[in-house]
């Protein structure tokens, strides 16, 4: 059985274009929330043994320490989770003995980071970013550089940094929502998340392209998008078993697991279903579309010259 | 390839597969020995029970990081002071009985202290947070020493209650060394240390060196001293242990004038190496102030977040195994068998080269798990498809492998690729990612392309071959 998937590439290239779009609108208006990693600040995360007061009574508790802006969350049944600018351990233990009057607790980690330092690391991570991807970019133009067929190996490589930005845009647009309703904030973590899934993203890409490229050399004369189709069906299963392989763990961690990896898995589930979904979808169909836009445009030419 | 190399290979896989494991789980194994010792009298001996490294966020502990003050010190001797700041903090810690704490110098002027086990940051903080300081003493005479271990001995007599201790006339003098007493000379006045070695017989010598107002203190200090020896001390320590509570004193042959001085007869040249560094921590001390990060993380929270991620990473292990039998049948099989051979083979290897595991490396380690398993995945389908073409098993399986491994490098490689870059350029939580991620994908294709591959062909020519329901 063969299935058509490029019968309808156009309705999935626009519709993938619409969702890029909606996820970059929304992280201008409700920003990510760096975490204070990148920005300096401390975190105070503790859990009581009995009742947990209301965020507001904890506010008002420590009110007259002048910490400036603190922002409460509750996590789990008896968790909380404070964070404020960066203060110095004297103060620190200071909201430790007010909070002690709200009920008795244990503290289960703190963390303050000076500005400095989270600046520091935002400049590491952009530059991060940056040097993966265009190492990413090199090696897909390096692999395919002898492709045949009326691809060019550069189109290749630019189809998968298009589906590579795909990837990730739509796990970022959902943290901005996330950060916007439940105050998550886009931590290490969740940026070395992102990282893998782009690496995944382009292994995916890699098969599809890999089978294509293999094809093509198989059977010189049949047109590209038949080959294309042909390709996409014969890695359907690959595709999908491999990311059902990698879920599973995923899915497991993201329920079991505490805080700290919940939303390191929940980015990397969502990223590993986007790539699923654009390997299949968007890879080959969006090659195909470009042949027919440079075909249709060397007609027209043809045309205007006859 | 014939029958024979294939029971070899498989015969190298069982043998690695069990030594990873026990070396992994190694009380079982010493069980064993004992239950056999005990049976047959012979004497084997235990394997060494080495713990897994974990990380802070697994065991509890804190961390603390420091950025030096690098202004008042000359550029080229900047990476040697930071040497000096480390090594005089982890004699600090030592000296506090943590286990196992990290020092790390990054970034030419910072120093990344964890210390596990450790619950205040108060208590860290007052270990780490003073500037090494150099001191010299002068022997007491023997009257004043003997009054002095006189002293000790009514103070330890008081046992632990400080009330009885405070009664205790001058008590306070049992804290001070008996033997020698300070003198003015100490880490202001002293410039810098350096390690020569005699002409003839090659044994290290000590040169030391006093700024102008030192060299005059000196000067007084040996004229009065002759025949005694000068004890010197880093913070408050010896400068080098020289046994249970002796302190490093060379003896003063004759008065020295100029500031310039060599200590002669220390015959180990690491030892002597040692002093130097110590004695140069004294003449550069370098400023660490506050901490510009710190964090702490609770025992319990660690051995919660542990037991969690080892329980969905054992989870997610098991449905695997039970989707890729489902689905892949046989080969699913032998590829879930593969699979356990890998995760001991990984664990041993962490355990070899002691990596520290931390939550995000056992994130890595569940990514690179599923790498494992993708290479299986890739290889079935293109085997079951040459199956489909009529090709006999064994050309099947031998062309799936071919016919899948330029896919199966070129995903592996560009994953390797982003997890080089991680390791390089990485903070500490994005290189224990990138650690395991990049020892699980290269043990991934071993795997992939040897173990699974040998199962396989274990099965070329016999009876199950010819049942077709088992393969696809």
């Amino acid at each position: 059985m063969t299935i058509n998937f490029l019968k309808y590439k156009n309705f999935f290239l626009v519709f993938s274009s619409l969702v890029i779009i909606v996820c970059a609108v929304l992280m201008v208006i409700w920003p990510l929330k760096p975490s204070i990693e990148f920005t300096g600040g401390s975190v105070l995360e503790i859990k009581y043994q009995d009742n947990r007061p209301a965020s507001q009574e904890v506010q008002d508790k420590i009110k007259d320490l002048n910490l400036g802006d603190v922002a409460i969350q509750q996590v789990e049944d008896k968790g909380l989770i404070l964070r404020m600018q960066s203060t110095s351990e004297d103060i620190h233990q200071k909201v430790v003995e007010k909070l002690k009057e709200t009920g008795n607790f244990e503290e289960q980690s703190f963390e303050s980071i000076g500005p400095v330092v989270g600046k520091e690391l935002y400049q590491k991570t952009v530059l991060l970013v940056i040097v993966s991807l265009i190492a990413m970019l090199l090696y897909i133009a390096f692999a395919f550089r002898n492709v045949p067929g009326p691809v060019s190996p550069w189109i290749y490589g630019l189809a998968s940094f298009l589906i590579l930005t795909h990837d990730v845009v739509v796990p970022l647009g959902v943290f901005s929502v996330l950060g916007k309703f439940y105050g998550i904030q886009v931590t290490i973590p969740i940026i070395t998340a992102l990282l893998t899934v782009v690496g995944y993203a382009i292994n995916n890409v890699i098969v599809v392209y890999d089978r294509t490229r293999e094809n093509l050399l198989r059977t010189r004369n049949i047109n590209f998008a038949e080959v294309a189709n042909i390709s996409i069906n014969q890695t359907l299963s690959r595709q999908i078993n491999t990311s059902l392989a990698v879920l599973f763990p995923l899915f497991a961690m993201y329920f079991i697991s505490g805080v700290a990896l919940k939303y390191f898995s929940l980015a990397l589930i969502l990223g590993i279903i986007t790539g699923t979904y654009s390997s299949i979808f968007l890879a080959t169909p969006m090659l195909v579309a470009w042949l027919n836009f440079r075909d249709g445009k060397q007609k027209a030419k043809g045309n205007k010259k006859r | 390839m014939s029958k024979k190399n294939i029971v070899w290979s498989l015969l190298f896989i069982i043998i690695l597969a069990v030594v990873a494991g026990f070396f992994c789980f190694p009380k079982y194994l010493n069980q064993g020995i004992d239950w056999a010792n005990k049976i047959s009298g012979l004497g084997i001996y235990k394997v060494s029970e080495k713990e897994f490294r974990m990380g802070l966020d697994l065991k509890g502990g804190v961390r603390l990081e420091y950025q030096a003050e690098l202004k008042d010190i000359k550029v080229e001797d900047r990476s040697s002071a930071m040497e000096g700041l480390k090594d005089v903090i982890e004699r600090r810690i030592n000296s506090f009985g943590v286990a196992e704490p990290q020092i790390i110098v990054s970034g030419g002027n910072r120093l990344m202290v964890e210390l596990p086990g450790v619950e205040n940051i108060e208590d860290a903080k007052k270990w780490i947070g003073q500037t090494p300081w150099l001191e010299f003493l002068e022997e007491r005479n023997a009257s004043d020493t003997e009054m002095m271990i006189a002293k000790i001995k009514e103070v330890q007599a008081a046992g632990n209650d400080f009330e009885k201790i405070q009664l205790i006339p001058d008590w306070q003098l049992a804290l001070e060394n008996p033997y020698y007493k300070k003198t003015e000379l100490n880490s202001r006045y002293f410039k810098k240390a350096a390690l020569n070695y005699n002409q003839t017989s090659n044994d290290p010598i000590i040169e030391i060196e006093f700024k102008d107002e030192g060299a005059k203190l000196f000067e007084q200090i040996t004229e009065r001293n002759i025949g005694k020896t000068l004890a010197i001390m880093l913070d408050g320590q010896s400068i080098i242990d020289v046994g249970e509570g002796a302190i490093y004193a060379p003896k003063i042959d004759e008065k020295i004038s100029g500031g310039k001085a060599v200590i002669t007869g220390q015959k180990d040249i690491k030892e002597a190496k040692t002093i130097v560094l110590r004695l140069n921590q004294g003449a550069l001390p370098v400023q660490i102030g506050q901490p510009i990060s710190e964090s702490k993380i609770g025992p319990t929270l660690g051995k919660v977040s542990l037991n969690d991620t080892l329980k969905a990473g054992l989870l997610g292990f098991l449905i695997i195994i039970i989707f890729m039998i489902a689905y892949y049948r046989l080969p699913g099989l032998l590829a879930s068998l593969a699979l356990i051979f890998y995760a001991f083979l990984l664990l041993a290897i962490f355990k070899l080269i002691s990596v520290t595991l931390t939550l995000a490396g056992i994130g890595g380690i569940i990514l690179s798990i599923g790498m494992a398993i993708d290479a299986n995945i890739l290889i079935f389908t293109r085997m079951n498809e040459e199956l489909k073409q009529g090709k006999s098993f064994e050309q099947s399986i031998e062309e799936g492998f071919n016919r899948a491994w330029p896919a199966i490098r070129d995903g592996n490689a560009t994953t390797l690729l982003v997890g080089f870059i991680l390791l390089f350029l990485g903070t500490s939580f994005v290189k224990g990612f990138a650690t395991t991620l990049n020892i699980g994908i290269l043990l991934s294709m071993f795997t992939a392309i040897v173990v699974t591959r040998t199962f396989l062909r274990l099965f070329v020519g016999t009876k199950l071959e010819k049942i077709t329901w088992l393969w696809r």
